[in-house]
């Protein structure tokens, strides 16, 4: 039974875990066939996955329905609508899925498929439209009217930019700029502008979400446009060394939330790029690289809606999809003989929908958490926006399009940090206190000591927690000085009593025999422990010019917060001092008196008898205990909580806080969504505690089964 | 100089162990080998033991005596690496066969251990066990046997007004009394005894085997006993056993005034034991 | 000096002084909680302060005193303060001066040398509210019903306006919460009739039947409600603030009015009694930061009771299955090695467990055979009490089963032989002899596991306790016990009002409080136990002699 319940709980936390290591699947689901004749051109899928599009050669936008439904039988066409008066010239699409086609008679028009949701007889239906956001009349993108070679375009309520090169070779920028807001009113006025441009062709043009970039490609130049000034469109830079000597950029794109470039090339590779802050700006830098094949270039290259992963395509029509962040390869495969003209990803990125000969094939995937990895959770990862690659736990933050980032080691270097500040004031302490309790202490006293010290072990750690937090730390802070004068005096006052006692005549040793030790030096230390304190604010007068707060931040440069590990240490130290008392004196005291014994009889005192026999022979014992201790500073949560200032960093400073696997699955469980890839991490954090105190646990326990038995037979 | 209890031959003349009527026999333990693991414990032992009589077995320390006795009820069962050859009948059935009740069997041979182990309940509780755990609920029944019991076992007088009191609070002599009255309150057909009395002091002592005298007369008796005195004084058979082997086997007198193997005077006379 | 070094006393004494830092520390503890706990309960005097600020401006400063602090004069070198100043330090003292509706905040820091005379008038009053916080000020008038009566009636009129209180609550809570509760229960069974498809319009008729008659109930109970609540509308209190401002205060907000520098010596033992009961009897006010901790007293008793009856018949038998019946092979040490592993495993990683497998997985289903009417409000897909149980029952299930080994390894074997030489079966004497014997141990272990899970509160913020709850798991309405609401708990109140609270420092005395009642509790649970357990180790010696 109870081994069941172990087992049962190892096995359910690796199920809920298990998911984020799978990598992605990919499963043709079934196909649509659209006119015949008809060449696709672009296709699009609505968000539920039951109404697809296709936009053919003469323009015309029809929607077909993919999925089962009650309204109308699977494969029938919904509805159909011409876009443009002639044939299609261009068709570009936006990073929102807009389109923008232009004809053979200079039309150019941008596009958006609608999808309704309506619920006719308690079932839901999506109805498909076609939206003109701009308006339905053609738009004057060139004030010359030139005819548009490439282009591309974004916008958002405000203003359209379209950035486009003419058949007679100029780079152009048009601004449309809403009267209104373009979410319920088309109207709006041109702004026409020039950019110089210094290249013969133009191969790519991209505009990113925010409306604030360009980039321009020609051949295997990149050059990067600033879009934001009224006046004037400048050259922002011009990537290097984008492809490798013999190679050339066959395709471009731009990553979810518009930082990231992804460059394609002949040689089957994909390049990331971002702006990262360096010393003499900020600066576009290949951040890293992927294999789309190392065979075949990489045809086209389409990105997900929400998240940092893109689909590559090789001319045989083989497929790869990758997530960035995470430097993850997940999924290679053949989806059709060729490389698909139209493709696209469902919004949801769980289909994917591409025109296959005669017909629009939709297929599955399963890519649930492509942002974990192994790697990721335990390498540097280097986000978008950061200078370099970093050791980041983040996982909800302010922005819409925030990055959850999931690095394990800020938390577990903050679990292993508090443990080991606790262990350095337990160990100490509980030892020598073991030490004497169970060799030098009278029986009597014995009785009602080790009682009293096992006491603190039943002490909630949420009291401790709450007193660490809200009475310790503002007097640490308050008192430094006298921490530091503590461990000074402390020993000191100790030596110093001893000595005295040692001085004592004859007389007097015998009414206080040395035996009450502990009893006399209480209040030694306690007026010790005084003195301390009230020099404390005197040597913080002398010492630090008043405010050693400041002294430790300014001159020293180290950052103090007030619920630091120095806090932590002292509060989960006493939360462990009893364990590993308990363990440590049991163990001293059951070696076999006659060893004692033997030693004093050649000569030893007590106290090398101690410490070269009882010791040594205790020392399964003591080990064990300490190990138990360290298992129960790992798994201690409510104290880090109440005590630390939960930041999750990677520092091992005394005078700053920490965030530990227990405290942050305690603060974000409640939080996270069910299934998310949050979700599965925590129970991953869980998982690393729970591997973890088994093996401490498990050792110190054999450790003790042993020393039963070599007992047995003293 | 071992004087031997006229009283115990009183009773009737020496049998013929070898040649008993099955009428006349409690027990046959018949080629009986006992092993711990691979040790051998006890080698090849066959025995008839007379109903109504006193047997008492003897020899040396670890000679198997104990092992012995706590075969006839099986208490050995409760030792994993233990192995047992042969056969024990009681009243002609095996009592090691396939299909014994155990329980049963233990209700049928009562066994009193060297130490008293009483339990830490009232004396009328203890005495009442055995009882209660076949079902016994009847008030008037339960009374009845107390009463039976203890003064069979000599020690009503002493405890009749205060049955209800812990049976902890009683002498080391009145425990082992009180555990014999437990023994025999669920009437079993055969008694062992384990060195009853080597805890308990010379008084107690006397009053136990006087006490066994009487028991004769409902009970077969099986007594182990490293004090060959007291195997003179109260038995009517002894079985001298030594290194797991039955050495001698005959009616007390005999074996103690004139054994027949050089062993068992060895032994008797003081020469090792 | 070097022979007494090389006797190795120094070191000695030094081990020695780590028995005495473990006692300091221990004891000290425990008198840091009892002290600033208990004297959270023992009324305080009012001080009247008259001040003078560096301009000049004379103001006055009613309210408890809080705390003191002697600061480095150099601190406030840079003030100038306008008096002056002896010494190094001067001292600064923190006053709780309630009155919200006037200050903002209602803690301050005056200083010592700003202090022009301090007294303690006897007629200032605290009247503690229920909502808003303390007031204190001198009584001016009451008015009754319009009419401007004599002061000396105060107390006669608090306690008729009390009783009313009373009344409201209990049609409040008691009658109108069973209607609602009811009309709730109605709505369900409709709907899963219409789930179940067969709302016929008989059933239909019938339900709305029912339905109209708990609303027509209500009614009445709302009426009743409406004329006590105008009892006790119409009287108020209008008290003179620190500043001179008079604020009238409705009778209804009133809970006591307490003259705290009139007491004498016993009244102010009457009144620390008395707050005492309030504490532990009284349902939180001010998001927790003011009166008693019944809910959280009651959630953790019953989650508590409820772990027991689980773990109990689970550690017992998984402990008698060990020393009973298992023999000494490797799959037992197996199982020992598990037991000990279970005890060492994070409290945390219970919580984690117990959230995803119990309340997603095990909850989740049961509300989708059981309760899909309720749906997509979870009933028992959420955490709740029982699944707070059943989570503790595996985390203290090494306790108890620890403990029952311990007890069954103390009884000595002639005892069980004896047994078995009677005729008795392995069952049977286990059941009528070892049971018995080992039940102060498995006592013990019980008690042992209630004080962990008492203390423990990382796993329960993940499976079960909330910062208020509405109602408690147990109550008049069928099925009386509800083990699918969340619960408030002891620990974890010190957690939320310790470091959630809005107001930090009005919060603090009633952390110390509430820590000082489950420091009590845990350390009396254990005491006892560590007591049965040294008696029984008595009983057995006289056993084994």
């Amino acid at each position: 039974m109870v081994l069941f319940t172990l087992i049962l709980i190892f096995l359910y936390l690796l199920y809920v875990i298990k998911p984020i290591f799978e990598s992605a699947e990919v499963e043709p689901v079934g196909e649509v066939l659209v006119k015949p004749g008809s060449v696709t051109l672009a296709t699009g899928l609505d968000e539920l996955k039951e109404v697809a599009y296709q936009v053919d050669e003469k323009g015309v936008m029809t929607f077909y329905q993919m999925s089962e439904s009650e309204f109308r039988p699977q494969g029938s066409e919904i509805l159909s609508e011409p876009l443009v008066d002639g044939e299609v010239e261009l068709l570009v699409t936006s990073n929102s899925g807009r389109r923008l086609l232009t004809d053979t008679q200079g039309n150019v028009k941008v596009v958006s498929a609608k999808f309704t949701a309506i619920y006719p007889k308690d079932s839901r239906d999506i109805t498909p439209s076609v939206d003109y956001p701009l308006g339905e009349d053609s738009l004057p993108i060139d004030e010359q009217e030139g005819r548009l070679v490439k282009a591309a375009f974004e916008m958002d309520d405000e203003k359209a930019i379209f950035v486009a090169y003419t058949e007679d070779k100029r780079l152009i920028k048009t601004t449309l700029v809403a009267d209104d807001d373009f979410s319920y009113d088309s109207a709006f006025e041109p702004v026409y502008q020039e950019i110089e441009f210094t290249g013969d062709n133009v191969d790519d043009v991209l505009i990113t979400p925010d409306l604030m970039m360009a980039i321009v490609r020609d051949g295997n130049r990149v050059f990067i446009y600033d879009l934001d000034d009224e006046f004037s469109v400048d050259l922002k830079a011009e990537l290097t060394n984008v492809v490798a000597d013999g190679a050339e950029i066959t395709a471009m794109a731009l990553l979810s939330g518009g930082s990231s470039v992804l460059i394609g090339d002949s040689q089957g590779q994909v390049s990331q790029w971002f702006e990262v802050a360096a010393k003499k700006g900020r600066q576009f830098q290949e951040i890293r690289r992927f294999t789309a094949s190392t065979t075949e270039p990489v045809t086209a290259i389409y990105t997900e809606l929400y998240r940092k992963s893109f689909f590559t395509l090789t001319p045989s029509g083989e497929m790869g999809i990758f997530y960035t962040t995470s430097d993850a390869d997940l999924w290679h495969g053949h989806i059709a003989k060729a490389a698909p003209k139209a493709f696209a990803i469902a919004p949801r990125a769980d289909a994917l929908i591409f025109a296959d000969g005669e017909s629009l094939a939709l297929m599955k995937v399963n890519n649930q958490h492509p942002e974990v990895t192994w790697k990721a959770l335990w390498q540097e990862v280097w986000y978008e926006g950061y200078p370099e690659p970093d050791y980041i736990w983040q996982s909800t933050g302010g922005v819409d399009d925030f990055e959850s980032k999931f690095s394990l080691v800020p938390i577990s270097f903050g679990t292993m940090k508090a443990a080991a500040y606790a262990m350095l004031f337990a160990v100490p302490l509980a030892l020598s206190a073991a030490i004497y309790t169970a060799y030098f202490m009278p029986p009597a006293m014995r009785k009602k000591v080790k009682p009293t010290i096992e006491l603190m072990e039943a002490l909630p750690t949420v009291i401790l927690g709450f007193l660490a937090g809200l009475w310790l730390a503002p007097l640490i802070e308050d008192y430094l000085p006298a921490i530091m004068l503590l461990l000074i005096f402390l020993p000191i006052a100790t030596f110093v009593t001893a000595f005295a006692w040692f001085k004592l005549p004859k007389e007097m040793k015998a009414r206080i025999p040395e035996d009450w030790a502990p009893l006399i030096l209480i209040p030694m230390l306690l007026l010790a422990g005084l003195l301390a304190f009230s020099l404390s604010p005197v040597m913080e007068d002398v010492f630090f010019g008043g405010d050693i707060r400041q002294y430790i931040t300014n001159d020293l440069g180290i950052s103090f917060d007030q619920r630091n590990a120095l806090v932590v240490g002292i509060a989960m130290g006493f939360a462990v001092v009893p364990t590993i008392f308990s363990m440590a004196e049991d163990a001293i005291f059951s070696v076999p008196k006659h060893l004692t014994s033997g030693s004093l009889a050649l000569g030893a005192t007590p106290w090398q008898t101690l410490v070269k026999v009882v010791l040594l022979t205790a020392s399964p014992g003591i080990f064990s205990a300490v190990m138990m201790g360290l298992g129960r500073a790992v798994g201690e949560t409510m104290i880090v909580l109440m005590a630390t200032g939960n930041t999750p960093i990677v520092d091992w400073s005394i005078f700053q806080g920490m965030r530990t696997l227990s405290a942050n699955i305690a603060v974000e469980m409640p939080e996270s969504e069910v299934g998310s890839s949050h979700y599965r991490i925590l129970f991953l954090a869980a998982f690393v505690l729970f591997v973890f105190t088994f093996v401490f646990n498990t050792l110190a326990e054999f450790v003790r089964q042993r020393l039963r038995e070599k007992y047995s037979s003293l | 100089m071992i004087t031997v209890n006229p009283k115990a031959n009183e009773v009737a003349a020496p049998l013929d162990l070898n040649n008993l009527t099955p009428e006349q026999t409690a027990l046959e333990i018949d080629n009986l080998n006992l092993f711990y693991g691979e040790k051998q414990a006890l080698n090849n032992i066959s025995m008839k033991i007379p109903k109504g009589q006193v047997t008492a077995f003897i020899g040396p320390s670890g000679c198997g005596k104990s092992t012995l006795l706590r075969c006839i009820n099986r208490m050995n069962d409760l030792v994993d690496t233990c192995s047992i050859q042969g056969d024990i009948n009681l009243n002609g059935e095996n009592i090691y066969g396939k299909h014994v009740d155990v329980a049963a069997l233990r209700r049928k041979v009562g066994m009193v251990f060297q130490r008293p182990n009483p339990f830490p309940k009232s004396i009328y509780e203890n005495v009442v066990y055995g009882l209660r755990i076949t079902g016994e609920k009847n008030r008037r029944v339960l009374d009845e046997a107390v009463e039976r019991s203890l003064k069979a076992a000599a020690l009503w007088e002493e405890v009749k007004d205060r049955l209800h009191d812990s049976a902890l609070g009683l002498s080391g002599g009145q425990q082992q009394r009180l555990v014999i009255a437990r023994a025999i309150a669920i009437e079993p057909e055969v008694l062992l005894l384990d060195e009853p009395t080597s805890a308990l002091d010379p008084i107690s002592t006397l009053t136990i085997e006087e006490l066994i005298n009487d028991l004769k007369k409902q009970f077969t008796v099986v007594i182990v006993t490293h004090n060959m005195q007291q195997a003179a004084r109260v038995s009517d058979q002894t079985a001298f056993m030594y290194m797991g082997d039955l050495i001698e086997y005959s009616d007390t007198n005999t074996l103690f005034t004139t054994p027949a193997k050089k062993k068992t005077e060895d032994y008797i006379t003081g020469r090792y034991g | 000096m070097k022979d007494w070094f090389k006797t190795g006393s120094p070191w000695v004494w030094l081990s020695a002084g780590g028995v005495s830092l473990s006692l300091i520390s221990v004891v000290g503890l425990l008198w840091l909680i009892a002290s600033n706990g208990l004297s959270y309960f023992w009324p305080s005097q009012v001080h009247q302060f008259n001040m003078v600020d560096e301009k000049g401006q004379k103001s006055v400063v009613i309210g408890e005193i809080y705390d003191r602090e002697r600061i480095p004069a150099s601190q406030l070198a840079h003030r100038d303060l306008g008096v002056e100043i002896e010494g190094d330090t001067i001292e600064r003292l923190l006053i709780k001066t309630g009155n919200r509706e006037l200050v903002s905040l209602d803690f301050r820091w005056i200083l010592g040398p700003q202090i022009t005379e301090q007294s303690l008038p006897e007629d200032i009053a605290i009247v503690e509210r229920r909502s808003n916080g303390n007031f204190y000020g001198f009584l001016e008038q009451i008015i009754l019903d319009g009419e401007i009566v004599d002061n000396s009636r105060l107390d006669e009129l608090l306690d008729r306006v009390n009783e009313f209180q009373e009344q409201i609550r209990e049609l409040q809570q008691v009658d109108i919460g069973a209607i609602n509760y009811n009309l709730e229960r109605l709505r369900l069974r409709e709907r899963k009739h219409v789930i179940d498809g067969t709302l016929t319009d008989e059933v239909k008729q019938d339900l709305e039947a029912q339905t109209q008659a708990l609303k027509d109930e209500y009614e009445v109970l709302e009426k009743d409600l409406t004329a006590l609540r105008d009892q006790v509308s119409r009287d108020q209190i209008v008290m003179r603030a620190m500043g001179g401002e008079k604020v009238t205060i409705n009778f209804e907000q009133i809970i006591k009015v307490t003259f705290n520098n009139q007491l004498g010596f016993f009244g102010k033992v009457a009144v620390f009694f008395d707050q005492i009961i309030g504490f532990i009897f009284d349902e939180p006010r001010e998001a927790n930061t003011e009166g008693g901790v019944f809910p959280a007293i009651f959630g953790t008793v019953l989650m508590v009771l409820l772990m027991t009856v689980i773990v109990a018949p689970f550690g017992v038998i998984a402990a008698i299955y060990l020393h009973e019946y298992a023999g000494k092979n490797a799959f037992t040490k197996l199982i020992r090695i598990a037991v000990i592993n279970l005890a060492g495993v994070p409290s945390i990683v219970y919580g984690v467990f117990g959230l995803g497998f119990f309340v997603y997985m095990v909850g989740g289903n049961l509300d989708r055979l059981f309760y899909p009417e309720t749906l997509p409000s979870p009933t028992f897909g959420t955490p709740g009490v029982l699944w707070s149980a059943l989570t503790l029952a595996i985390l203290t299930l090494p306790v108890v089963i620890v403990s029952t080994e311990e007890g069954l390894a103390r009884i000595p074997s002639a005892m069980r032989h004896g047994s078995l030489a009677l005729g008795a079966t392995k069952a049977e004497t286990l059941w009528r002899i070892i049971l018995p014997i080992a039940s102060p141990a498995i006592m013990t272990g019980i008690i042992l596991a209630i004080a962990r899970a008492a203390g423990e509160v990382a796993p329960l913020m993940l499976v079960g306790v909330v910062k208020m709850a509405p109602t408690l798991p147990l109550d008049g309405n069928f099925p009386f016990l509800h083990l699918e609401r969340k619960f408030m708990h002891l620990g974890f109140h010190i957690y939320d009002v310790g470091f959630q609270s809005p107001n930090v420092e009005a919060a603090r005395p009633l952390v110390y409080a509430t820590a000082l009642l489950l420091v009590t509790i845990i350390i009396g649970l254990n005491m006892t136990a560590v007591n049965i357990r040294n008696k029984l180790r008595e009983k057995y010696r006289a056993l084994e002699h």
